[in-house]
């Protein structure tokens, strides 16, 4: 961006000046979230050109609406919930649901993640095949589940954020954390390896 | 730090500090968390179970370039403007100065974007066939009209080809031409050489500008040159079945003869017919063909003249038969051949 003056602006004020017009404020918007946005809306939808579209309508609509939208402070959960919607929609706009229940935001969706080994834990006392056996438990989650660890450790979004991208309250967000964190317990996934874990004294620097 | 106090699990999963330790973990940050476990022990297994879930938690997220962005951004822009044109209509809403400036450059980036595009996929492109040495290429082109390009040639087929302009092409080196005829819309067939425009309705011809001349040969039909004099004038001159004519611009030497047509044009049909040729005008069209220099031994080799056909498949069954016929030995070294007896 060449407007120095705007780099440090409040999500307030960019949206105020997104909203008098100002393309810049807008193209500022735009390429912050834009890697976020893409990366969020690949794992409801692995069709990248699905998902590019889907952000190109969602700024159009934006752009086209800015003298009526609402004021926004927290631009990031806004455009998270925005294009999560979108998506979703998209997805399934031919299955047989959509068609019973038109307009309805369907309760089933999918959630992928593609589980990389995590070089840390593996240069660890860690056995990577235990690695491996958390990281199967944690793909076989619920997609909510699943969604919200993302939401957490990837966007950097805190519980009212995620209460807000997902259309929950704040208490059903950390439950469904609560719930992941349970089932992992349960198959003892946690405490086996915690063992290695609590003496592990090389913190990488 | 108190307000680690009544930290759960769920707690440190969601603290951006904890977060940013576990995943960049600093020295200064490796003793702020340290402190904490000393301070609140209780933590100790929590947190372990903490990082254990941030570690593990470990995906695929793509990497998008700052040029990636970028396009998309453009896109956007595209699909605003779309949009503007669509629903033009008179704003009520004063426009600012500096606005106006904004729009002006936005328009001028699009104009130009669009310009990029309509220049890359709607222009006609002009066709252009090379051939290498020792290689051949028969090009029908977009009329149905067939080109058998010589070696080291190059046929650049000009502007677009409809039916209300004359077919038009440019060409280097030398090509034999069977243009079909358009007796429907009277079109034109054009050869440009630097020296002369071959002007054509349908016939069949060879044209070769390897030297500082263009030679055209007529095999069948007629053909109207536009020889092109160093004012910019032309001179048009008819050609009848069997005419050979050789016209420099550099030298100004019009030359116009009856000739057998077979011997200019056998080429094309992988043979090379001489006629009371000497060696050196066979050395030169090796040059021409094949990029290699012939050397004599012996001057006198060179003005040697031979009559009949030889085979031009390849260099070697030409070689093979040059070595036969003239009785020589033709080694070949880099860019030369040497004759020797």
């Amino acid at each position: 961006m060449k407007d120095a003056d705007i780099v440090s602006i409040s999500d307030t004020d960019l949206w105020q000046k997104f909203k008098n017009g100002e393309d810049a404020a807008f193209g500022l918007i735009f390429h912050t979230h834009y890697k976020a946005i893409f990366n969020y809306g690949l794992k409801f939808n692995s069709n990248s050109e699905l998902v590019e579209d889907c952000i190109q309508e969602l700024f159009l609509e934006l752009w086209k609406n800015k003298n009526s939208i609402s004021q926004i402070d927290n631009i990031k959960p806004y455009l998270l919930k925005s294009i999560r919607r979108k998506i979703i929609k998209q997805s399934n706009k031919n299955s047989k649901l959509r068609k019973l229940f038109n307009n309805v935001l369907p309760k089933e969706y999918e959630f992928e993640v593609i589980f990389s080994p995590e070089y840390q834990l593996i240069h660890s006392q860690i056995s990577e095949e235990k690695v491996k056996k958390l990281q199967t438990m944690l793909d076989s989650l619920p997609p909510r589940q699943k969604e919200v660890l993302y939401l957490l450790f990837y966007q950097d979004m805190s519980y009212e954020e995620i209460s807000q991208i997902m259309s929950m309250n704040y208490q059903s967000a950390r439950n469904l954390v609560h719930r992941a964190i349970k089932l992992l317990r349960d198959n003892s996934l946690l405490d086996t390896l915690i063992i290695y874990f609590i003496f592990l004294k090389n913190f990488p620097s | 730090m108190d307000k680690y106090a009544n930290y759960s699990l769920a707690d440190f999963l969601a603290d951006t500090h904890f977060r940013q330790w576990v995943k960049f973990p600093t020295t200064e940050s490796n003793e702020f968390w340290e402190n904490l476990q000393v301070q609140f022990p209780k933590h100790k297994e929590i947190i372990a179970q903490a990082r254990l879930l941030i570690l593990t938690y470990q995906i695929e997220e793509q990497l998008l370039s700052e040029e990636i962005i970028n396009q998309a951004w453009q896109e956007q822009k595209r699909k605003q403007m779309a949009v503007s044109v669509r629903n033009h209509q008179p704003k009520t809403v004063l426009i600012q100065r500096k606005q106006l400036y904004r729009i002006a450059a936005s328009f001028t980036v699009l104009m130009l974007v669009g310009v990029a595009i309509w220049y890359n996929y709607f222009r006609f492109e002009p066709l252009i066939y090379q051939t290498k040495y020792g290689q051949k290429q028969t090009i029908t082109l977009p009329d149905g009209s067939k080109v058998i390009l010589n070696a080291n040639s190059r046929l650049e087929i000009k502007s677009e080809w409809s039916h209300a302009v004359n077919r038009e092409v440019s060409l280097t080196g030398e090509a034999f031409f069977e243009v079909e005829k358009k007796p429907a819309t009277k079109q034109k067939f054009v050869v440009h050489t630097p020296d002369l425009d071959v002007v054509v309705l349908g016939t069949r011809f060879n044209v070769n500008n390897r030297n500082i001349h263009t030679k055209v040969v007529l095999t069948e039909g007629s053909v109207r040159l536009a020889v092109k004099n160093n004012d910019e004038t032309t001179k048009d001159l008819l050609m009848q079945v069997g005419d050979l004519v050789e016209f420099s611009k550099k030298a100004n030497t019009l030359i116009k003869r009856n000739v057998n047509t077979e011997i200019y044009s056998s080429w094309k049909d992988n043979k090379l017919i001489f006629d009371n040729t000497p060696l050196s005008e066979i050395a030169a069209l090796i040059k021409e063909n094949y990029g290699l220099v012939v050397r004599f031994q012996e001057a006198q080799m060179a003005k040697r003249k031979i009559s009949g056909t030889i085979p031009s498949e390849n260099l070697k069954i030409l070689l093979t038969s040059l070595e036969t016929i003239f009785n020589v030995k033709i080694t070949k070294e880099e860019q030369y051949l040497i004759f020797e007896k």
